[in-house]
C-alpha cells in the first residue's frame, strides 16, 4: 500500500502521500476498533489494519482508472476526514 | 481454505488434551491438599502428571514446578536466582531472548545488577567467544532461548553449558518454543534451570512450569502455601496440569516424525516461491537440525509485513510480523534487528510457523495467494 496518492480539491494539493496515510475519520476509525476488537483505544498495529482496511476500500473504487472523482463516490468515502469529498478529485500515481 | 500458520505463536488444545482435563473440571475438581477422598484424587492426577513429565523429560518429579505461563516461570528463574544469591550482581542474556527475559534482566538492572547482552551472528547463533570473556565469578546466571520463537535457530546449549559450568555459573534454558518441537532430554542437557509453556503444543493458555534441577537454591516470588515444593504458592490447576503432561506425552510420541514432515513442507514452501523468482531471505538458519523445524521467517525486498499479512488475512492465511508497537510506531522486531539485516528487507519479515495438522494443500494455496501478494505490492512500489 506504498501506492502514492494525489487528491486534489479546485486544483489545489489538500492531500499527497502514501495511501496508507489518508486521514480517516477519527469516530469511524474507532467504531471499526469497536467492531473488530471491542477496542475504543486501539494500539498502533491495530489502528494500522483498519487504516489498511480503508485504504484498500478506496483503492478498490479505482478499479483500472488512474483518476476518480469523489462526486461519484460520497457514499463509499465517508470514512475520510475531508470536507466536501464531492468537490475532490483523486488520482493514483506511478 | 483456512490456514493456521501461526503456532510458534499458540497452538489450539487438542482433542486429546481436553478430554483428558474435562473430568478435572467438574468430578475431580478437588484441592490437592485436601485430606479427603475428593482430594486424594486430585493429589494423585497431580503426582501422576508431574511423574509423567519427569519421565518425557528426562528429569525428577520434585524438579517440576507448575506456573501459569513460561513468562512466569522465566521471571521466577532469574528473579528467584537474583533473591537467592545476593552476592552475585551479573546477569549473562543474549540480545535475542523474548521479551520475558529481556524486560526481566532489564528490571534487575534497574535494582543494580549489571546484565551483559551476547551478540549473535547473521544465523541467530550465539557468540560463545563473547560469553566465555563476560563469564566471571560474580555472574549469577547464564539465560539464553534455546529455541528462538521468532527466527527458529536452535541455540548448541551442550557448548553453553560446558562454558557456564566450567566457570561454576548457572544456566536458565527458555526452552518455550523447544518443547515438544525437538527433543528434551533436561539432564542429558545438565541445565540448571528451563522455562516450558503449554500453550505452544496444543496444552492450553495458563500453564507452565518451571524445572529446577535438583540442588538449586531459588527464592519464592509467589508467598503463600506450601504448594509446589514450599515454593511457588497457589492451589494447584489440576485441570491445565492434567493438560500440559498429556501435550507433552503426544508431543513427544511424533516428534521424529514431526521434524522430518514439517521440513519436508518447509522445503516445498521455499521451492514454490523459488520457481516464481520471488526476492526473499530466509532469517535464522537453514532448514535442517539447526532450525525449529515447519518454522520459517522470511524476509521479502523492500516490502512492508503489515501490508503482506493484511492481504494474507483477507485469503484466511494467518501468519505472523513478529514487530511490535509502542505509542506512536509499529517498530521492526528486536531479534531481526539484531541480524543486521538490511533496510530493504528489515520491514518486510514474516513468520509462517507449521503444525502437525499443516497440510501440503495448504502450503501449495498458502504459497499461491503470497506469490500473488508479493508481486502486486512489488509492482506498487
Amino acid at each position: 500500500m506504498k501506492q502514492k496518492l494525489l487528491i486534489t480539491k479546485n486544483d489545489k494539493i489538500i492531500f499527497d502521500g502514501e495511501l496508507m496515510n489518508i486521514p480517516i475519520k477519527e469516530d469511524v476509525l474507532i467504531k471499526r476498533s469497536i467492531e473488530l476488537f471491542d477496542d475504543e483505544d486501539p494500539c498502533i498495529i491495530h489502528q494500522s489494519y483498519i487504516a489498511k482496511e480503508f485504504s484498500q476500500a478506496l483503492l478498490e473504487l479505482f478499479g483500472v482508472n488512474k483518476v476518480i472523482q469523489g462526486e461519484n463516490y460520497t457514499d463509499e468515502l465517508y470514512f475520510l476526514d475531508f470536507t466536501e469529498i464531492d468537490q475532490l478529485t483523486f488520482r493514483l500515481e506511478g | 481454505m483456512e490456514v493456521y500458520l501461526d503456532h510458534a505463536a499458540t497452538t489450539q488444545v487438542s482433542s486429546r488434551v481436553l478430554e483428558k482435563m474435562l473430568p478435572y473440571f467438574n468430578e475431580g475438581f478437588g484441592n490437592p491438599s485436601s485430606i479427603h477422598q475428593i482430594g486424594f484424587s486430585a493429589r494423585k492426577a497431580y503426582n501422576r502428571s508431574k511423574r509423567q513429565i519427569a519421565r518425557l523429560l528426562h528429569c525428577d518429579k520434585d524438579e517440576i514446578h507448575f506456573t501459569s505461563s513460561g513468562t512466569e516461570a522465566t521471571n521466577w528463574a532469574l528473579k528467584g536466582l537474583a533473591y537467592a544469591h545476593p552476592d552475585k550482581t551479573e546477569i549473562i542474556t543474549s540480545t535475542i531472548e523474548h521479551h520475558a527475559t529481556l524486560h526481566a534482566v532489564d528490571f534487575l538492572e534497574s535494582q543494580g545488577y549489571t546484565v551483559h547482552k551476547i551478540a549473535v551472528d547473521e544465523h541467530g547463533f550465539l557468540d560463545l567467544d563473547m560469553l566465555e570473556e563476560k563469564l566471571s565469578d560474580k555472574t549469577l546466571v547464564v539465560s539464553i532461548i534455546y529455541a528462538n520463537n521468532e527466527i527458529g535457530t536452535i541455540q548448541d546449549i551442550h557448548a553453553i553449558e560446558k562454558l557456564c559450568h566450567e566457570h561454576d555459573t548457572l544456566l536458565h534454558i527458555d526452552a518455550v518454543q523447544a518443547t515438544c518441537h525437538i527433543p528434551l532430554n533436561l539432564h542429558g542437557l545438565n541445565v540448571d534451570l528451563a522455562s516450558i509453556s503449554g500453550h505452544k503444543f496444543h496444552a492450553p493458555k495458563g500453564i507452565g512450569l518451571l524445572y529446577i534441577k535438583s540442588g538449586i537454591t531459588i527464592e519464592n516470588l509467589i508467598h503463600g502455601g506450601q504448594q509446589e515444593n514450599g515454593l511457588r504458592s497457589g492451589t494447584e490447576n489440576i485441570p491445565y496440569i492434567v493438560g500440559i503432561a498429556e501435550a507433552i506425552e503426544a508431543g513427544m510420541e511424533d516428534i521424529v516424525h514431526y521434524r522430518q514432515y514439517l521440513d519436508q513442507l518447509s522445503h516445498y514452501f521455499l521451492s514454490q516461491l523459488d520457481d516464481a523468482n520471488i526476492d526473499y531471505i530466509l532469517n535464522g538458519p537453514p532448514i535442517g537440525k539447526e532450525r525449529l523445524p515447519g518454522h520459517l521467517n522470511l524476509a521479502f525486498k523492500g516490502l512492508d509485513n503489515t501490508d503482506i499479512t493484511f492481504y494474507l488475512n483477507k485469503a484466511h492465511i494467518y501468519a505472523s510480523t513478529g514487530s511490535a508497537c509502542d505509542s506512536e510506531s509499529i517498530l521492526p522486531s528486536h531479534v531481526l534487528q539484531q541480524l543486521k539485516l538490511s533496510d530493504d528487507y528489515l520491514n518486510g519479515a514474516i513468520r509462517f510457523s507449521m503444525g502437525s495438522h499443516t497440510t501440503k494443500e495448504q502450503i501449495t494455496y498458502t504459497t499461491q495467494e503470497l506469490i500473488k501478494i508479493i508481486k502486486k505490492l512489488s509492482a506498487n512500489r
